[in-house]
């Protein structure tokens, strides 16, 4: 009994020890430049120092603009086109997708993200890693549109910080940018047949094999 | 001439009186003077130079000598003055102007005149005793100084009796003297010998030069070409009896009457009829040398081995022993291929002459003949190197020919070989010839030696010469080229190859490129280049100042472009550079620093202190940069000073910090804080990279305490 008690503990507190994903709810009001022909920028990139693994998603994508197709897609970035989900890995310097965007009324996305910088952070980097979304109001990606960062165009940034947490810097009025919403990890299928074979080995065979003497005693 | 007539024996006197010859009598080149009433046309030494000059030694000498039998007489010619060595009122050797027909006021001049133009001195009218005349002559008239000095009653009789003495002594040595080729005088006296009547010019110069007998004249060559108009032939003034000969000097046996009708067969050893029509009956007279048989199908003259009494044996022709003469010439090797050395720089050249080991006879005589140039080289420069044939090495005193005027020497072959070797250099400053001379001596006569099988350079053996010289200024590519010519015994001249060298007079230019400023650490990197028209740049010196102080060489003579310096913190430093070329130009010389710098006093903060972080690089389209913050935080415990600076050290090729603040040691850096970082404190500052190849960003952060 006491065994199937220390397992029972192991296994809630890895559970425990794993930290939920990120998701941040984006809805930009573009009514201000609704018909506009510009362009939608997203990156994801690490830092210049020692940075742990994480990845990005956008997800749930929806507009009443126009998406012009044919992005142009930088570094470790999978999925799409939008408004299929987008995956940006940190894994090279770069990693951006670009499309050509007329803007209608709204847009909204899902930024979620996750991996062992935001799940499981080693505490030894020294880098954290950056995603930038940015709203254009040309083709080209050159005039910053509905952001207050007329420099670098940032309508919003979001840090991984080292500890696993995540920073937003909003420049655009404009953004809304719902609370993050916490997602607990889902066991993979391998985790959970192992924990569940591990408990199995522990605890099974003690109900299995334990006389119920009281019940048989009765019985008899 | 008297002045050589005069030198020659007062040198004679100076051998009595162990002096050496070599040394006392350097004799000095006449100037040639005309002649109106010569025969022969040859110029001669100055008719005005009197008696002597002689050396001092060689009078006291002679006065020694006298001395022996009439001290008083010594006594009195006690001047030691060569045109008056009586010392007496009346006794001046100048005082007897006879029958000369020229300027010249003395005795000796008159003699001096009567070598070098063959004058017909009074009672010469013949030529072939010429030389004897002029000798006679000579004390005839010097005793009539004498005599008169004797009748004007004004000088005692010592005097007179030193005068007399010293006239027989003057004439002593004039007709007693071998004449040697060597000499300076020697050349006026084969002159002198060599004078003929107008009849017969030539003279023989061999006869003469091997006795003091007055030389016979011979016969000038015929003037129509040798009899095949070819190359192997030599004009022998000797043969003949004396009426001169073309001599057949030919590899091949000459032809059977020394006339062009012959051609010479080689692939059977036999001279061919190419005369016009029929060859003479039973070919005529065979060649002169050798032995042969006629064969009269062929029309030739077929050579055969002489075996006893002269007779044919074999087909082989007889040898003509002669030398042979492959040379060569070097100089300075120079620099790259167009061999350039410095203006100014003296140049040596050595000429080297072999007598072929195939030749039949060692070289007798060798003349090596160099043509310098006025113009291109400094004639006041030329200095012999060493001279050296077979085992012997001489070395000439370095001192510049043009001071010492013609060097001579003798090289004694014996007992090993019966000869001596007469050397002498001569150079003609007008002419730019610069020559030597090697002849082989017969020591019992001093002349040229008569054995054919005699000589000082045997076949298979080598000589050489050397000098060096200086080409005058001249602009970088200026070509200065140098040939010399070779003449074995009656060998035609050989040319040496020429020997090229390209002057480089530029100087080199170099310059220590900029140094960043400050530079972060004591020891930093200092570079610097050159470059030279002409040869190029050899090397480097490299001179620094620290502090303003004064230029110290730092690296002399460095073919290094770069170096590093070890400085110190706070201190300031300012280089520049001297470049030699590879002939040696150097640099102007400089003295304001080309490159400056100073050395920060800041210093570098412990990781064990600080902890340097950053966050991810956020990309914008609009300034094309990586943005992001580096932060960094007091982990130790005690405060760190400020103004605090992130230096990004080892960032990628490519990538750069766009919002540095500036640069220290060719690192980009940005200021952190102005103010101190107390434990557990944090500063943050923003970074912006560019990064056109989309590298990965990384870089090595250290972090500086105190102000660059």
């Amino acid at each position: 009994m006491r065994q199937s008690f220390l397992v029972s503990i192991m296994v809630l507190s890895s559970i425990a020890a794993a930290r939920a994903d990120i998701i941040y709810q984006f809805n930009v009001n573009t009514g201000s430049i609704s018909g506009t022909v510009g362009s939608l920028d997203f990156n994801f990139n690490p830092g210049p120092l020692v940075t742990q693994a994480a990845t990005l998603d956008i997800l749930d994508f929806g507009s009443d603009g126009t998406l012009a197709g044919g992005p142009s897609i930088t570094g470790d970035v999978s999925g799409g086109p939008l408004p299929t989900t987008l995956t940006f890995d940190n894994g090279s310097a770069f990693n951006d997708y670009f499309e050509g965007f007329t803007f209608g009324s709204s847009l909204t996305f899902n930024v979620r993200l996750y991996g062992p910088a935001v799940n499981s952070p080693d505490g030894i980097s020294t880098s954290g890693s950056t995603f930038a979304f940015s709203m254009f109001s040309d083709a080209a990606g050159t005039v910053p549109a509905l952001t207050s960062d007329l420099t670098d165009g940032f309508a919003t940034t979001i840090d991984v910080n080292l500890d696993g947490t995540a920073t937003v810097t909003n420049f655009s009025s404009q953004t809304s940018i719902g609370s993050p919403v916490t997602a607990v990890p889902e066991p993979s299928s391998l985790s959970l047949l192992g924990t569940a074979l591990t408990l199995g080995a522990f605890l099974l065979p003690k109900h299995c094999c334990r006389r119920p003497k009281d019940k048989v005693l009765s019985d008899i | 001439m008297l002045a050589s007539t005069c030198r020659t024996l007062f040198c004679l006197a100076a051998t009595f009186a162990s002096v050496a010859w070599s040394q006392q009598c350097s004799c000095q080149p006449i100037s040639p003077v005309s002649a109106s009433a010569n025969q022969c046309s040859q110029s001669g030494p100055s008719t005005t130079n009197g008696c002597g000059p002689f050396p001092v030694s060689a009078l006291n000498a002679a006065r020694a000598i006298l001395a022996a039998t009439n001290p008083a007489a010594a006594a009195a010619a006690s001047c030691l003055n060569e045109n008056n060595p009586a010392c007496g009122i009346n006794t001046s050797f100048s005082n007897y102007n006879g029958s000369n027909p020229t300027t010249a006021t003395g005795a000796c001049d008159h003699h001096d005149y009567c070598y070098s133009t063959c004058w017909a001195a009074s009672g010469d009218f013949d030529f072939n005793s010429h030389k004897s005349v002029c000798d006679f002559d000579l004390h005839a008239e010097l005793l009539r100084v004498c005599a008169v000095a004797e009748i004007l009653g004004q000088d005692p009789q010592p005097v007179i009796d030193a005068c007399n003495f010293f006239a027989d002594a003057y004439y002593f040595g004039v007709a007693n003297i071998p004449i040697v080729s060597s000499s300076i005088y020697g050349g006026d006296q084969t002159q002198a010998c060599m004078c003929c009547s107008s009849s017969s010019p030539q003279p023989n110069i061999s006869r003469n030069n091997a006795s003091f007998a007055t030389p016979a004249c011979i016969s000038n060559p015929p003037s129509g070409p040798p009899p095949d108009n070819s190359g192997n032939w030599t004009w022998d003034p000797t043969a003949n009896g004396g009426q001169g000969a073309w001599v057949w000097t030919g590899p091949i046996p000459p032809p059977p009457d020394n006339s062009g009708n012959w051609t010479w067969d080689p692939s059977r050893g036999a001279w061919v009829w190419n005369g016009s029509g029929n060859p003479p009956s039973n070919g005529g007279n065979p060649p002169p040398t050798g032995c042969w048989h006629w064969d009269a199908a062929s029309g030739s003259w077929v050579s055969d081995p002489c075996g006893g009494g002269g007779q044919p044996v074999s087909p082989n022709p007889i040898q003509i022993i002669t030398s042979g003469d492959p040379n060569d010439k070097v100089g300075n090797k120079g620099a790259g291929s167009p061999q350039y050395v410095r203006s100014g720089q003296a140049t040596n050249y050595s000429i080297y002459f072999d007598n072929i080991p195939t030749a039949t006879a060692p070289a007798q005589k060798v003349m090596v003949t160099d043509q310098l140039t006025s113009s291109v080289v400094d004639m006041s420069t030329v200095s012999l190197g060493k001279i050296s044939f077979v085992n012997n090495l001489i070395t000439p005193p370095s001192t510049p020919l043009a001071t010492i005027g013609t060097y001579s020497t003798n090289v004694d072959l014996r007992p090993a070989q019966n000869l001596i070797v007469n050397i002498v250099v001569a150079l003609n400053q007008n002419t730019g010839i610069l020559t030597w001379t090697y002849t082989s001596l017969d020591p019992s006569t001093m002349q040229p030696t008569t054995d054919p099988l005699a000589g000082f350079l045997p076949p298979g053996t080598e000589g050489s010469v050397s000098f060096s010289v200086t080409p005058k200024p001249a602009a970088t590519g200026t070509q200065v080229t140098n040939q010399a010519t070779v003449v074995f015994d009656v060998n035609p001249p050989i040319n040496t190859p020429i020997w090229a060298n390209t002057i480089d007079s530029t100087r080199p230019v170099s310059k220590v490129s900029a140094l960043p400023t400050p530079e972060l650490s004591p020891s930093f990197s200092v570079q610097w280049s050159g470059t030279d028209v002409g040869a190029g740049v050899q090397d480097y010196t490299i001179y620094v100042s620290d502090n303003a102080g004064s230029f110290t060489a730092w690296l002399t003579n460095t073919t290094a472009t770069q170096g590093n310096y070890i400085g110190s913190a706070g201190h300031s430093y300012g280089f520049y550079s001297i470049a030699r070329d590879l002939v040696g130009n150097i640099e102007t010389s400089k003295t304001m620093a080309e490159a400056t710098t100073n050395v920060t006093t800041a210093v570098i903060i412990p990781s064990t202190q600080v902890a340097t972080t950053a966050s991810g690089l956020a990309y914008s389209r609009v300034t094309q940069t990586f943005n992001g913050t580096v932060t960094v935080k007091n982990i130790g415990t005690t405060m760190i000073a400020g103004p605090l600076e992130v230096v990004f050290t080892a960032l990628p090729s490519g990538v750069t910090l766009a919002n540095a603040t500036g640069s220290i040691g060719g690192l980009t850096y940005l200021t952190l804080s102005s103010a101190s970082l107390v434990p557990g404190q944090s500063a943050t500052v923003n970074v912006q990279f560019q990064n056109p190849g989309n590298v990965q960003i990384n870089f090595t952060p250290v972090i500086y305490s105190g102000g660059f």
